[in-house]
């Protein structure tokens, strides 16, 4: 058993921007959308953005209008894109006609995908004119999966390189200084208690140490399954028996199931220092409703535990 | 007519393709499937472009490269492992395509070049298909298994040839390189403009940066071009298949739905669907069992209430999963189990080969 001990999920968005990053299939939209109800329940004004829309953040948004508690402090859902990040901008400074014609002619996209990290750095960009205009307490930025994290991380860095002057050159800057800060900022993982994903969390959060940006705030262990807890005797009667009733294999699949997750999450409190390891539970469920997430209990695991 | 089952898929076909959402288990699967096919007698190949490097702890191996390696498994068939090293894999193209040695030199010392392999999104994908094509005609292998990389969107992967092509027609580069065009004239003020308003914005050694990358390209498009149309017509040909691998949860069944969506409408169907993970079915009475008549009543309730929790799981997952087998027509749908203990070892794989291999 793994000690834990129940916190809050606002403890996953600390900071007034959190990025929130997994591998695709851990649930990335769950605690992004988990995270800003509860900042929204706290009072705080939040918005949520993502580049594509999933289907927990479209159901989310579709129920919270029905819901009372959200009717005054309603949290704002926004995708983004990077083109048209680069066209509101290019309008702001009376470029308008010109940014039509970047994308009539192609080359938009030619530059954008012949110059790393572009659009990665006009999304940042934007998150950091959110961040700057005030207008939210909370930003949760529920981004795209691990493969293109370390692209969106390191392109204000990686730009640098390449531009010395102009639009990118300022943007890289001022979205360095927005990662850098970490009063400001922060990155919230979500892994699985499973052996792929817990090593390439193990990974990824070294990799982001060696790009010395952004403060790695939170691990969050989604989908954490506990087995119903029988009596000693009960249990020890189960085990000699070998019986093979639906029940009992039923148990014994759940309880196999935890005894992985249990070792998956000392793989991590070993593997990953300095990083606040939280954990969801396994809902028995396939598809969380917007009440589920709201009851989504998040617990804090404690390293210094008695491990097995 | 009789359908033809997954082993008469192995023999018959030369590539089969796993796609699906990400954290599926497709590359396990991938693994599994080569493995079954080694083991029935076909010489296959497993191709992997996950840059997580996840197959090479799947089958035991410290590392894989971007040649194949064989895996010793003492089966009929020979098994190879590829994993995708895409820079490698872009620079043997450009050696290929080259003019010049100079040619070759001025693109690998590129600034742009550099970046594009380390950072481009969707790069995997335009050298997966590459490194396919190149299996493919390799004597060696008579099957290439494909698990595909990890993305939002099956577009991705079946677009790149097209996207590597149209990125370098693109107009506005062609005409900055095209060294005496008649149509320079009429449109250098367009193109100047528009050149102009990217270097206010991106700066203007990026600008420079790309036309130089544009203008070392030159002449090698018609190789990628070409290319290209090769390697969509095998994606196209009868000796490819596609086969959608998802989780039963419902999340991830509304995103599979949607990756087989999109290859219907690329015109591709779907062999199989493979159902990962599936909360597993406990078949019996409880009723005839000795052990529970000894349990305390507490104990009777935790074990039946937990049943119940599974089974009404195990109900949602099967009912999702054959709708969205139903809605892509798929040709069938092999049900894997959650054996609850994961998959560590190369006879945990063989083990998943066998169930998969042995379903309709």
């Amino acid at each position: 058993m793994i000690e834990s001990h129940e916190s809050s999920l606002l403890a996953a968005t600390s900071q007034q921007v959190t990025i929130v990053a997994g591998k695709g299939g851990v649930g990335k939209s769950t605690v992004s959308v988990a995270s800003a109800l509860a900042n929204a329940r706290a009072g705080r004004s939040v918005i949520l953005l993502s580049t594509d829309i999933s289907t927990i953040t479209a159901n989310a948004e579709k129920e919270i209008t029905a819901r009372e508690e959200y009717a005054t402090n309603t949290p704002v859902f926004q995708l983004l894109k990077a083109e048209e990040i680069l066209i509101e901008y290019l309008e702001t400074h009376g470029l308008a006609s010109l940014g039509k014609r970047l994308i009539s002619t192609g080359v938009i996209s030619v530059i954008a995908t012949a110059v790393p990290g572009i659009r990665e750095l006009l999304i940042l960009a934007k998150i950091k004119q959110l961040a700057q205009s005030g207008q939210y307490e909370r930003i949760i930025f529920d981004a795209p999966a691990s493969g293109h994290l370390m692209t969106l991380l390191s392109s204000p860095t990686g730009l640098k390189d390449i531009a010395k002057v102009g639009l990118l050159k300022s943007q890289s800057d001022e979205v360095e200084e927005l990662l850098n800060d970490r009063g400001r900022s922060g990155l919230t993982i979500v892994t699985l208690p499973e052996e792929t994903p817990v090593s390439e969390s193990i990974e990824t959060i070294a990799k982001i140490r060696e790009l010395k940006s952004i403060a790695v705030n939170a691990l969050v262990v989604n989908q954490r399954i506990t087995a119903p807890k029988l009596s000693a005797s009960g249990l020890a009667a189960i085990i000699e028996s070998g019986d093979s009733s639906p029940s009992v294999k039923a148990y014994e699949y759940v309880t196999a199931r935890e005894k992985i997750a249990d070792a998956e999450i000392s793989r991590l409190i070993h593997g990953i220092s300095d990083v606040e390891i939280l954990e969801l539970p396994y809902l028995f469920q396939s598809n969380l409703s917007i009440s589920d997430l709201e009851g989504l209990k998040i617990r804090e695991i404690i390293r210094e535990g008695n491990l097995r | 007519m009789t359908k033809e089952s997954v082993l008469d898929i192995l023999h018959t076909k030369s590539v089969v393709i796993l796609t699906g959402p990400g954290g599926v288990g497709k590359t396990s699967c991938a693994a599994s499937i080569a493995i079954g096919a080694a083991l029935s007698g076909i010489n296959t190949a497993v191709v992997t472009i996950d840059p997580a490097r996840r197959l090479a702890n799947a089958l035991g191996l410290e590392t894989i490269g971007n040649d194949p390696v064989e895996i010793p498994m003492g089966s009929a068939g020979s098994l190879h492992a590829v994993m995708l090293d895409a820079d490698a894999t872009f620079d043997a193209l450009i050696r290929k395509y080259a003019k010049s040695e100079a040619q070759v030199e001025a693109i690998l010392a590129n600034k742009v070049y550099q970046n594009l392999t380390q950072y481009l999104s969707g790069i995997q994908e335009y050298m997966a298909m590459e490194k396919i094509f190149e299996l493919h005609n390799d004597p060696r292998f008579d099957l290439l298994i494909v698990d595909t990389p990890p993305s939002a969107n099956a577009l991705d992967f079946l677009d790149a040839p097209r996207r590597l092509v149209s990125f370098l027609d693109n107009k506005v580069f062609r005409i900055i390189m095209s060294p005496s065009s008649t149509f320079l004239k009429p449109l250098s003020f367009a193109t100047r403009a528009v050149l102009k308003t990217i270097s206010r914005v991106v700066g203007a050694e990026i600008v420079d940066e790309a036309v130089a990358f544009f203008k070392d390209f030159e002449g090698m498009e018609d190789g990628f071009r070409s290319r290209a149309v090769e390697v969509g017509d095998l994606l196209q040909s009868e000796k490819t298949t596609f086969f959608l691998v998802t989780s039963p949860r419902t999340n991830t069944i509304i995103d599979a739905k949607d990756f087989g969506e999109k290859l219907l409408s690329y015109g591709f169907s779907i062999a199989r669907i493979i159902s990962n993970r599936e909360v597993p079915l406990f078949i019996g009475d409880d009723h005839n069992s000795g052990v529970l008549d000894d349990l305390v009543p507490s104990d009777l309730d935790i074990l039946s209430e937990n049943l119940t929790k599974i089974e009404l799981l195990r109900g949602v997952e099967q009912k999702d999963i054959d709708d969205m087998t139903r809605g892509l027509k798929a040709d069938g749908l092999i049900h894997v189990a959650d054996n609850g203990n994961g998959l560590t070892s190369i006879e945990d794989l063989a083990r998943l080969a066998s169930s998969i291999i042995s379903s309709n």
